[in-house]
């Protein structure tokens, strides 16, 4: 794992910190539409890949922990397993030290390796814990709802994004 | 430390190794010891609970708003099998209260009244959070101490048994749902009588495990709790028999496919166990006032 230098954060965390908050509270909703079940419990994977530039590393990393426990423990799934994850795709795909703003594709690019990431270690952490091998078909249910969320989130992200450097543009 | 320090590669490699190193300790340490942090995860719970209640209203609307459009689709062709039902069930119930005024006279001539196991109290809460995960398939109601909620406690939805109470805080309370993989439920074949261990395995069809006799459990017949361990109630609907391959049976619940949204705790009170309860003796003093007390009642 590389670490290039560090751009020095501007005030971004809390924007990451915002956006997990909500995923977080989202992931642990669950929809029933027309006798189909839908679990949420991937969604904030889509708030580590997207995590804002600029932020401050340590203070992200602090952040990805408290949310990874804030949800094991809403969830009464194994303790420390989100924030493990979560930090896992953090340290190897370094959302926060890309050169470019994100476009859809490269985006979308960085969510297929952290979904497949991700769901990898909920398999081999969810086997650790309880001795026995989780259904690899609910996992990837969950993955492919998650992928599925992934455009509306991008583009919320991407509405608020412009937004707000139209006000910026505009002196307000 | 100053700001161009905290933002180091130095800092963050160690901000990352401290993190993991934190996140492996609480996995080991959850996976070692039984209940490690329940009190905090409850605290949480009930904290959070308002926070979630307020946001699945929306998402409780959307999957109200869909199940009412499938019910009007097929509002036409349940309205006659509904009629058709009321017919038999009129007829039954005619029955049913002629044996219930038969049954009062036996227990009125024999001097006893063994009651019936049905639970007249009951607890509204709303489910706020369901987890459907490949380890966990749990749900958080908004329920929990202050209204009566208590751990085991059976929780119902107006379709059949959900689970039941696991943790119990102040406000909330977290159920263990029949899927779950911890999940073990004792039920009987309501034509049969047969009993057996209704097993969660994190799917949407639990196995019936430990049947009593195999041959009387047959597909399609209704499953019921069977009050066995004196947990829960017996006669509570839990879901109808069904094929899970050769030489193995599952049940399809009866909550499978609906919105869950509102659901009942069943406030049942366990059969004491022997210890708790112990055998009238002479050389007990509180037992000898007893004897004399119903000495003193009988005619």
């Amino acid at each position: 794992m590389a670490l290039s230098p560090i751009i020095v954060g501007r005030g971004t965390t809390w924007r990451g910190g915002v956006t997990m908050l909500l995923l977080t509270l989202l992931a642990t909703l669950h929809v029933n539409i027309g006798g189909q079940s839908i679990a949420l419990t991937f969604l904030p994977v889509i708030g580590v890949c997207l995590w804002p530039r600029f932020s401050n590393p340590p203070g992200s990393i602090l952040l990805l922990l408290l949310f990874g426990i804030l949800l094991d423990f809403l969830t009464f799934e194994p303790l420390g397993m989100r924030s493990l994850i979560y930090l896992t795709i953090f340290a190897v795909f370094r959302p926060d030290l890309r050169l470019k703003d994100f476009r859809f594709k490269m985006a979308f690019g960085y969510w297929v390796g952290a979904i497949v990431l991700s769901l990898f270690l909920s398999y081999v952490l969810g086997w650790l814990n309880h001795s026995l091998r989780p259904q690899w078909s609910t996992l990837l249910y969950q993955g492919l709802v998650a992928t599925c969320l992934f455009p509306l989130v991008y583009s919320i992200r991407h509405i608020f994004k412009t937004l707000a450097r139209d006000v910026g543009q505009r002196g307000f | 430390m100053h700001r161009s320090e905290l933002n180091s590669p130095r800092a963050t490699h160690i901000a990352l190794i401290l993190a993991f190193a934190l996140s492996a300790i609480l996995f080991a340490a959850d996976r070692t010891s039984e209940g490690f942090l329940e009190r905090e995860k409850m605290g949480i719970g009930s904290t959070v609970s308002p926070i979630l209640s307020t946001l699945s209203s929306p998402i409780r609307a959307l999957e109200n708003f869909t199940a009412q459009f499938i019910d009007r689709n097929r509002a036409f062709a349940e309205n006659k099998a509904l009629k058709e039902e009321l017919y038999v069930l009129r007829e039954a119930k005619e029955r049913s209260d002629i044996v219930a005024m038969k049954l009062a006279r036996f227990e009125q001539i024999l001097g006893s009244d063994f009651g019936v196991d049905v639970v007249e109290n009951k607890i509204a809460a709303r489910a706020v959070s369901e987890i459907d995960g490949p380890f966990v398939r749990s749900a958080l109601i908004n329920a929990g101490q202050k209204k009566g909620v208590g751990a085991g406690h059976a929780v119902m939805t107006v379709d059949g048994l959900y689970g039941h109470v696991l943790r119990v805080g102040a406000n909330s309370s977290r159920v263990l749902r029949l899927e779950d993989l911890n999940s073990r439920l004792a039920v009987m074949s309501s034509a049969s009588g047969a009993t057996a261990i209704l097993a969660g395995d994190n799917t949407d069809q639990p196995v019936l495990t430990f049947a009593s006799d195999p041959s009387k459990w047959k597909i399609g017949s209704k499953v019921i709790t069977s009050g066995d361990g004196g947990v829960l109630p017996r006669g509570l609907p839990v879901g109808t028999v069904a094929s899970g391959g050769p030489q193995r049976l599952v049940v399809d619940l009866n909550i499978t496919g609906t919105p869950v949204d509102w659901v009942w705790v069943l406030p049942f009170t366990p059969i004491a166990p022997p210890e708790a309860d112990p055998i009238l003796s002479e050389g007990n003093p509180q037992n000898t006032e007893a004897i004399n007390a119903n000495a003193q009642d009988a005619p």
